[in-house]
Order: structure tokens, then sequence, then C-alpha cells
């Protein structure tokens, strides 16, 4: 299971990490962009949640530092199963996000990558609830491997 | 492993992840601002329109977009301050409308009327029909793409991505009581286009003025 799980691991924490680097460094143009911490911002103000700005400002910043920081890890096996764990964590909050987002009604872009999209439209849609829902199942396989292989070390 | 073995690193990775986090907040916290600027206002000069045998037009009166007030779209005659209170002084004069045509100064905010579209077919302005397929087919305006509500359910579509968001975009129902080209216009307007513009009469006051029309699959 340990080497079933090292594609499961690279392509996750590759995907947090390419999404917290469009998030974090990735400069976004005009004011539709949802890339960089300008980007971001805007995109958790669209999603309406009624949070103090300073609530805002710390979820800018946090949020990809977690992901890049859980995503490097799982790709090089420190600590993997916690990594999987923050990144299962993430991902439940990220899908309780965007069902509350189809609720309501809003037409807003997801801003998951930044500008980009690789799987999805830009728009918030059931693509990218189906989108995390795979990756949270790759996040819980990881978390319930108790041995993995080709890791930096066994911790 | 134990839980705790888990939990513990987990806990630490979003301390590590949390504390640089705050760090990066203190030092880019001046460079990010919460309330997306308002986009930049067009300066769309319409043409003046000509007066119809049937006494439609009048002077064309500033349209700008329901969702985006700040579109500032000027006519030649506004820039005139005289000429500029003119349009409901004029309207009051002209003859009565053609049955299908609304008079300007009655419009909503952010509708024109047949004669400003047709300027603004002339400016090579995008149409976007927002009926049904079916009736579509029937008869559009000669160029027009379809995209009704549904087509926005998963996106925008294709054609809409594509499209500079400078664009200026005309979109059309049936007129009268529809308001599917409202609800459309209003997408678009947050997909970012700025110029978004809804033809208040619709395709019957389009056809019925003897604009370019054309029937079949067209493009969606």
């Amino acid at each position: 299971m340990g080497w079933v799980c090292v594609p499961l691991r690279l392509i996750l924490g590759g995907l947090f990490a390419f999404a917290a680097f469009n998030k974090l460094i990735a400069k976004g143009e005009g004011p539709a962009t949802s890339s960089g911490p300008q980007g971001f911002a805007w995109t958790i103000k669209a999603f309406k949640l009624d949070l103090p700005d300073w609530a805002v400002l710390t979820s800018t910043f946090t949020t990809p530092w977690i992901e890049i920081i859980a995503g490097a890890m799982l790709i090089l096996g420190i600590w993997t199963r916690g990594a999987a764990l923050v990144i299962g964590g993430l991902l439940v909050v990220f899908i309780a996000l965007l069902l509350s987002v189809l609720y309501r009604g809003l037409n807003v872009d997801c801003g998951c990558f930044g500008d980009m999209s690789p799987f999805c439209p830009a728009k918030v849609g059931w693509c990218h609830i189906i989108q995390n829902v795979g990756m949270l199942a790759a996040a819980i396989a990881i978390m319930a491997t108790r041995r993995h292989a080709l890791t930096v070390c066994k911790c | 492993m134990q839980p705790a073995g888990v939990i513990i690193p987990a806990v630490l990775i979003v301390a590590i992840g949390g504390g640089i986090g705050l760090a990066d907040l203190a030092m880019r916290k001046d460079k990010v601002k919460l309330d997306r600027p308002e986009p930049p206002p067009l300066d769309l000069v319409l043409p003046p329109v000509k007066p119809t045998p049937a006494g439609e037009a009048t002077n064309p009166q500033p349209a700008s977009t329901q969702a985006s007030p700040d579109v500032d779209v000027k006519t030649e005659a506004t820039s005139d301050p005289a000429a500029a209170a003119a349009p409901i002084a004029e309207s009051a004069r002209t003859p009565p409308a053609a049955p299908t045509a609304t008079p300007p100064a009655a419009l909503p905010k952010g509708h024109i009327t047949v004669p400003q579209a047709a300027a603004l077919y002339d400016q090579q302005a995008f149409f976007v029909d927002s009926r049904r397929k079916d009736v579509y087919v029937a008869g559009h305006v000669a160029g027009a793409f379809r995209a009704d509500m549904v087509s926005f359910k998963a996106g925008d579509p294709m054609w809409v991505r594509g499209l500079p968001k400078e664009m200026i975009l005309v979109v059309y129902c049936d007129g009268g009581d529809c308001d599917e080209s409202e609800h459309v216009a209003q997408l678009l307007n947050a997909s970012g286009f700025n110029a978004v513009y809804v033809m208040h009469d619709g395709f019957p006051g389009w056809k019925d003025a003897g604009h370019p029309v054309e029937t079949g699959e067209g493009q969606e």
C-alpha cells in the first residue's frame, strides 16, 4: 500500500503546492483576478461569508502557507499522515464553503487554483465538489496507510 | 503509529504554516485591498441616431449597464451641456412612437432602443440572443450568438471566455415582459464585461425596424 500511495502523494501534494503558489506568488491582473494574495482576498470576500476584514486577511495569507507546507511534506514524505490529515481537513472546509456558495446561488469564481482552473470551469459548480471529494478520498487513503514508501524520514 | 502521531504533526504543520502566514501578512498587508476596484468608466461615443419615418428615434439617451452604473456612455448630443437636457424635451415633442417601440425616456437603466442597438451593431458590437434555442433558430439578429441562463450553469460559455472584456455586448430576448435578457446581461456583467446593454424591444422590435436577421442554428 505504501508504494500505491506514492503517486497519490505526489499528485495531491503537487496540486496543493500549485494551488498555494497561485494564491501566494502568482500575479493576477485586473479587477477580476483570483491570483495572488490580492485575488485570493477578493475571492474570499466574494463568497459573502460576512467575515470581518482581519479574518479575511488572515485567511488570505495563512491558508496558502498551510497548503504549501502540507503539500511539500506530503511529496517529501515528512510527517506524511499528519500532512494528509491537514489537507483532508482543508478539503472538508473547502467542500462546505463550495456547498454553501451553491446553496446560496452565488455566481462566483472558485479561486481554488487562482486564475488557473485545470479541471473545472472557473465559476463554482458541482465539478468543484467532485474534484475536492476526489482529493479528499486520496487524502484519506494516505492517512489510512501506516507505512509509506519513498519518504525522507520514517516519521 | 498512534493517533497522536498523526495529530501532533498535523497541529505542527498548521502552526508552522499559520506562523509563516501571519509573518507574511504583517509584511504584505498594505498591498492587499479588500474591495475590488470599480471597473474604469468606458468612454463610448454613440453616433447620433437618424430619426426613422415612424418617428421612433429621438436623441439617443446615455445608457449604462444594469450592474455597473459607472459605465459612462456618451452621445454626441451630450457633449453640449444645453443639448444634454434635450432628450426629455425632445421626446415630449416627438410624435407618438411606433407600436413596438419604447421611447428612450421610458427605458429602464441599462436598456437601449432598437436604433441605438442598430448604431452599436454598425460599430461591431456583439449581439447575444437569450431566448430558447428553437426560437433562436427560427430567427435572430444576424451574427448573434445564443446564450440563455442555462448556458451559464457550468460556467461561462466558451465563446464568452474568448471575448475581450472591453467588447460592447447587446443582449435581447422577445421584448415586452421577457426578462431573460436582463438576467443574461447581469451574468455577463458579473463575468467582467463593462458595457452590457439590453435591447429593450427585443427581437420583434429589431425585426420590425427592418434590421438584418437570419435563421438557422447560428452559434452558441
